[in-house]
């Protein structure tokens, strides 16, 4: 599993690599080209193309009809039910290539959110660390420490929450560059990376876990948190990342959205794909 | 492929477990925070256009519903009201072109057409007096005007350039741009293509209309271009195909003997390579660039002699075809630069695959989703009919009778296409029906009179286009076409109700063409038309003429042109005394003009156009209408202008039925669900008949009267003198 994703977060960190010193919009506007396209070989490939476009042309030719004969009621009603019903129709059309889509896109959807998901801490930003244990032992849980590598201090002692089998720390940043928190839990050490930045496209995972498929779907490119009997989740609370565009900080995955459909639409000519 | 790549025993095993991590990711996704359960443009693509659409029409609808009380309001105090108040909601009209009332007489009568039977005992069957000429065009032209040719324009077909004697169309003038803009090899046109409707007066639907009474007009000849009214229309004969003519077919063939084609369309030898044809499909001249020349597209055949069938790529498309069979329409387009395309659809048909290839492609039709012209009211209204039948021939003359003169597809082939574009028609007409509850549907079927044309020596053994080819095995096409239009009717009949008149109507009958007469061969060897010095016969379109010497000279199908001084461009004919004695001098001559050969009678009338019409058109008509015998027309040379060595010639071609013969050889049919009063009824009376049925005023330049007077309820009719009460009624 970890062979699989660094071969995947490698191929999106040489997509990427490029557009780093950029702004985000940039490399988010090419992944939106190329996931615009996937999408549209999929669709191609997996829908029944035929009758897309014959359920389209009857959705569009009841559309003209509520024009052509406006002055019959009758002949308006009866072509806005047919209207709804060959809607449903091409929605059904639609369920199989979106089932086919699911998997990919889940896979490219996790990897960006690792790249444009989240901020890097600046200096002086604060942030919550967050240990979670499978095991809600005292005696375990008192015994937890962290230490942080320079450039990282450690600003709150640590909380212990029996409840939640869970201790936190405040941490802030201090300088520059890819830190270290180390944590030792009765004879075990774990590390932790925290990336200080403050311009360019940074790959943050703000979570790693124990379990290899959870962290092979959230903590993409970083290796799991090695085996061990209790911690199960190490977060860092980095801040939400947003995409500028104008004047407005969007979601990425708003922009995406919108920049996929728009490549996808401008595009099906080209791939010859009736959507 | 999966499973061999794996190399796992064990693929179900595998598929189960993709299909787990394919549910866990939309379980997960479904679960995770906001951002993660978005999954991508996927549903963007499957349910942002149903949304749009959905969007869009609830707010078409609510635009619809809402503004409706305030446009029966406008229509209520702003258009003119219906004179008197009739129960008629819908009048329905079906032409059936060249539907002759002999065969059909004698069908039913054998119990063939139970339908028109049934349509006859309701009401009418009888003849309908066609027009002079008696040519679709000029018929149809005074179906929807009420008027006589004179008074709409239409004669012919074709008729001269006075300025070049050339040919030009009747019924429409299609030009380029009148203003276009050079940039480098680019002609930019300013505007839209020239386009005028050359048949003058108003087709009765545009009246309706005024009145506030809604029409569909379906594929009724010389509607094109299209005219606005109130209601949708299609139009029919006389639409162009992409190329500007009535119909060029395309041809491709490995044997060169094949490729000596005369007329209505273009042969290509082609070579196979490697079971391969490269070639290309001639499209439309590109006005768009300077010396364009005529746009092309490359035209691949992939042979698949095993299977016997054969691959075919062109534009975008690619499609299989098995011999003998038709591809559905393919949508083509040519580019002409500046990303501007132009739009077309086209048939193909395999004649054989080996060891000879052959293929027939029809006239590319103006694509009807695409229109490079208007081809319908509204602009729309074909896209719409596009969209909701699939692609159809938008073509006038869309049933290639050429394509079977010339030999380039069988009659099987012929009839095959013919019956598709029916059906085609069919759906339209019944799909009118369905979207005009009140008002006016009228569709014209031309497959009536095309399959006629084709087939009508096959009720002949004499016939001389009999000659070679297959009598027996095509005896019983002509009837069978009756049969089909008798369930078409019936169709029809279960459409109606009390307030709906029915009536089925063709603008002429038909009957056997067996001799041509080249009317141009008789006015040269009567010395009214000259060659120039050293020829004796012309070529087409009256090559050789020597225009300072000549008198008269014929061109179509419907007669005689004076060369009139100052009509035309190099007339000699002085108005006046010269121009008549000359005109009763050739009407004596012709008046019966006999065919020594056969030993008959060719012309029965001659028709001084000038004297037998008052309109105002009738000067730059044919000056005299000729009325040939049963059995007789203007020869093919004739038509396009040509002088051959003799008058008379035998008729060898397909097109072996014709109705270009004196009008009162061929009338056509009425057949309709209501009695009518008048005794010899006209085409002209048509118009007048569906004013007066709702009630609108007849306009009084129409010539033609009403046909039906008030309905006789069954109390009012007495058995003994039924008859004569219905004369009362009248």
């Amino acid at each position: 599993m970890w062979y699989l994703n660094l071969a995947i977060s490698s191929f999106f960190y040489l997509l990427i690599a490029p557009f780093k010193n950029l702004d985000p919009l940039w490399s988010l506007m090419v992944m939106s080209l190329l996931v615009g396209i996937l999408m549209l070989v999929i669709f191609r490939y997996t829908s029944n193309q035929e009758a897309i476009r014959k359920t389209k042309n009857k959705i569009r030719a009841y559309i003209f009809e509520l024009r052509l004969f406006k002055d019959e009621l009758g002949i308006v009603l009866s072509a806005q039910k047919k209207i709804f019903s060959y809607n449903m129709k091409y929605m059904s059309y639609a369920l199989k290539p979106m089932l086919f889509m699911i998997v990919p896109l889940a896979l490219i959807l996790i990897q960006l959110e690792g790249w444009y998901g989240f901020k890097a801490l600046t200096p002086e930003e604060s942030a919550v660390v967050s240990l979670k244990l499978s095991d809600g032992n005292q005696e375990v849980i008192n015994g937890i420490t962290m230490t942080a590598s320079p450039g990282l201090e450690i600003d709150s002692p640590a909380l212990r929450i029996q409840s939640e089998k869970e201790v936190n720390w405040r941490i802030r940043a201090k300088e520059f560059g890819s830190h270290s928190l180390t944590f030792n839990v009765d004879n075990y050490s774990f590390n932790r990376e925290v990336i200080v930045s403050e311009k360019g496209l940074k790959r943050i995972t703000p979570a790693s876990f124990r379990s290899e498929l959870w962290n092979f779907l959230l903590n993409p490119g970083q290796k799991a948190i090695p085996d061990n009997p209790y911690v199960e989740e190490i977060d860092v609370s980095y801040p939400l990342n947003s995409i500028k565009v104008y004047k407005w900080g969007l979601h990425w995955l708003v922009v995406l959205f919108v920049l996929s459909i728009v490549f996808g639409f401008a595009l099906k000519g080209l791939f010859k794909v009736e959507i | 492929m999966l499973k061999k790549i794996v190399g796992c025993a064990d693929f179900n095993s595998l598929k189960t477990l993709l299909l787990a991590l394919a549910f866990f990711l939309c379980v997960y996704a479904a679960q995770t925070e906001p951002a993660l359960s978005y999954i991508g443009p996927g549903a963007g693509f499957a349910f942002l256009s149903s949304f749009l659409v959905l969007l869009l029409t609830f707010a078409l609808a609510v635009f619809y519903l809402l503004s409706w009380p305030l446009r029966f309001l406008v229509r209520k105090l702003f258009r003119k009201g219906p004179k008197t108040k009739t129960d008629i909601k819908r009048v329905i009209i079906i032409g059936l072109d060249g539907m002759d009332p002999g065969l059909a007489k004698g069908f039913m009568d054998e119990g063939k057409l139970p339908n028109f039977k049934k349509l006859s005992d309701q009401g009418t069957f009888t003849k309908l007096g066609t027009s002079y000429p008696s040519i679709s065009p000029v018929a149809w032209s005074s179906f929807m005007t009420g008027v006589d040719p004179s008074h709409h324009n239409i004669f012919d077909f074709i008729t001269r350039d006075p300025c070049t004697y050339q040919p030009m169309l009747t019924s429409a003038d299609i030009g380029k741009a009148s203003n276009v803009l050079p940039i480098g090899k680019y002609m930019i046109p300013l505007g839209k293509p020239k386009m005028r409707l050359l048949r003058k007066s108003q087709p009765f639907w545009k009246i309706l209309g005024k009145y506030g009474i809604f029409s569909s007009i379906i594929r009724v000849p010389i509607t094109f271009p299209p005219e606005k009214f109130n209601g949708v229309s299609l139009s029919g004969m006389c639409v162009p195909d992409l190329r500007g003519s009535q119909g060029t077919f395309s041809h491709y063939t490995t044997i060169k003997e094949r490729t000596n084609i005369e007329t209505g369309g273009e042969s290509r030898f082609v070579e196979l390579n490697n079971d391969i044809i490269k070639t290309e499909l001639l499209g439309p001249e590109n006005h768009l660039v300077k010396n364009g020349g005529e746009l092309t597209l490359t035209l691949t055949i992939k042979l698949d002699k095993e299977k016997a069938k054969a691959r075919i790529e062109i534009s975008d498309e690619s499609f299989e075809l098995e011999p003998k069979s038709y591809s559905p329409w393919i949508r083509i387009a040519f580019k002409a630069g500046l990303g501007i395309k132009v739009h077309g659809i086209c048939r193909f048909y395999i004649n054989s695959l080996a060891p000879d290839f052959d293929m027939y492609v029809t006239p590319i039709n103006i694509d009807p989703e695409e229109p490079a012209l208007p081809i319908s009211h509204p602009f729309i209204f074909s896209v719409y009919l596009a969209k909701l039948i699939g692609s159809y021939g938008t073509l006038g003359l869309a049933e290639d009778t050429w394509a079977l003169n010339e030999g380039v597809i069988d009659e099987d082939a012929f009839l095959k296409q013919s019956y598709l574009l029916y059906e085609e028609r069919e759906k339209m007409f019944f799909n009118a029906l369905e979207k005009t509850p009140r008002g006016l549907v009228t569709c014209v079927f031309d497959t009536t009179d095309r399959v006629q044309h084709m087939f009508f020596r096959c009720l002949d053994p004499e016939h001389p286009a009999n000659r070679g080819k297959e009598v027996e095995k095509y005896k019983n096409v002509i009837e069978d076409l009756y049969i089909k239009m008798d369930g078409l009717i019936g169709r029809a009949l279960e459409e109606t109700d009390d307030n709906t008149v029915l009536g089925v109507i063709s603008d002429h009958g038909f009957t056997q063409f067996r001799r041509g007469v080249n009317l141009n061969s008789w006015l040269y060897k009567e010395g009214y038309l000259v060659l120039k010095e050293g020829y004796a016969v012309s070529g087409d379109w009256l090559e050789n003429v020597d225009w300072e010497r000549t008198k008269a000279f014929s061109l179509g199908l419907a007669g005689i042109f004076i060369n009139r001084k100052g009509r035309e461009s190099g007339g000699i004919v002085e108005e006046g005394k010269e121009l008549q004695t000359l005109k009763n001098e050739m009407i004596e001559k012709l008046n019966g003009l006999v065919d020594e050969e056969m030993g008959g009678v060719s012309i029965r009338e001659i028709l001084d156009t000038e004297r037998a019409h008052s309109g105002p058109y009738k000067y730059d008509a044919p000056d005299l209408l000729i009325g040939y015998n049963a059995g007789y027309r203007s020869s093919w040379g004739c038509a396009v202008g040509r002088v051959t060595d003799s008058v008379f010639e035998d008729n060898t071609k397909h097109w072996s039925g014709d109705h270009c013969v004196d009008p009162n050889i061929v009338p056509g049919v009425i057949f309709i669900n209501r009695k009518i009063s008048k005794e010899n009824p006209h085409l002209n009376d048509m118009a007048p008949t569906v004013l007066d049925l709702f009630g609108v005023e007849i306009p009084k330049y129409m010539k033609g009267t009403p046909l039906i007077g008030p309905k006789i309820t069954d109390d009012q009719i007495n058995p003994e003198g039924t008859e004569e009460k219905e004369a009362k009624a009248v």
